[in-house]
């Protein structure tokens, strides 16, 4: 008659928990005692059809239900820099476009040609310490904003996405 | 960092399409566990839905302590033993512990009744559903889940010893109820 240390014994011989010494008694005993013999053999191929089971499979349109009924919590955040490069570079190009254009306006009367345009450039340039004080510090100070706009811009968005990732 | 992390990344961000990758890998697993509960397919499934939906929700919450399917598995079992308790379906048997669930079987299918298919998966898989919920769980989870007794009591609550005497038991109840179809089986073999 086998007790709950037999059955114990068998399930862990099945699982391989035994160590040596006690899986060499175990087998011994097998050979030994035909009912145990007869019993671990069921035992073995009950444990043969449980490795079997398969997972219950829910209906085809299980995903689809769950996704439908998704309340729309996350929405797409954008992470891209509020200036991206070619806003930069954009802004960049404008920037002296409409240099050149302020020189066109301002000199149109002195140069016209080619050979002209080297002395009067370099007299344009000249003229720029002439500017009022304030419309330089406005300048310095509008540059200074926008650059730290992009930095402070690209730090956030550098943070949310590290939280994300942790 | 794991594909399923990579997933939750991508949910968090907005993009809902990562998130049905995540349903269609464990779906089967959260249904299975809900199931096994629930013993209702219509029922396990509705739960296993909330489940979902649930993680959803909470997925910024997911700390990464655990393995998501063990966080995920978790909160499946724990929300179909709620749904019984408030539906006051096999309250007896979630409560007792030492008993074995006797559900009365609505299509009249005894394990005799499969005996004539000579299908012992068949039986074992009926067998197996007559258990009470946790018992059915435990012993399912075992075997589709690697026999991974550690994610079993993290899952369960119980403790790891708790579940390899539990395994020792269910199995040895198995045998006994299928006895003559295993007895038949191991006849033919030899």
């Amino acid at each position: 008659m086998k007790d709950q240390k037999d059955i114990k014994k068998w399930w862990q011989y099945i699982d391989g928990d035994l160590d040596a010494a006690d899986q060499a008694a175990f087998q011994e005993e097998l050979q030994q005692n035909e009912e145990l013999a007869n019993i671990f053999q069921e035992s073995q191929s009950l444990e043969n059809h449980l490795v079997e089971i398969e997972a219950e499979e829910p209906a085809m349109r299980f995903s689809m239900n769950v996704l439908e009924d998704l309340p729309t919590l996350y929405k797409k955040v954008n992470i891209e820099p509020f200036f991206s490069r070619r806003t930069i570079l954009l802004g960049s190009l404008a920037l002296l476009i409409s240099i050149i254009i302020t020189y066109l306006a301002a000199f149109s009367g002195k140069s016209t040609t080619v050979e002209g345009l080297q002395p009067t450039w370099l007299e344009y340039v000249q003229s720029l310490p002439q500017l009022p004080s304030s419309a330089l510090v406005l300048a310095a100070l509008a540059g200074f904003c926008l650059v730290s706009i992009y930095l402070i811009d690209l730090f956030i968005k550098k943070r949310f996405l590290n939280r994300l990732q942790k | 960092m794991n594909e399923d992390i990579h997933l939750i990344q991508q949910v968090l961000q907005g993009n809902q399409p990562a998130f049905r990758t995540l349903v269609e890998r464990y779906q089967s697993y959260v249904f299975t566990i809900t199931f096994k509960v629930l013993k209702n397919r219509e029922q396990a499934q509705e739960v296993a839905q909330d489940v979902f939906i649930k993680i959803y929700k909470t997925l910024g919450s997911f700390q990464q302590k655990s393995k998501f399917s063990t966080w995920l598995y978790t909160i499946a079992y724990r929300a179909a033993l709620d749904e019984a308790r408030k539906k006051k379906y096999y309250t007896e048997s979630i409560e007792a512990d030492d008993q074995y669930l006797q559900i009365s079987d609505q299509a009249g299918k005894s394990p005799a009744y499969y005996t004539e298919q000579n299908n012992l998966n068949k039986q074992l898989e009926h067998a197996i559903q007559q258990l009470k919920p946790l018992d059915a769980t435990v012993i399912t989870l075992y075997y589709l889940n690697e026999k991974n007794i550690q994610e079993i009591s993290a899952i369960t609550g119980l403790s790891r010893t708790n579940i390899k005497t539990k395994l020792h038991r269910l199995r040895e109840q198995l045998r006994i109820q299928l006895k003559n179809q295993l007895k038949s089986e191991v006849k033919d073999l030899l």
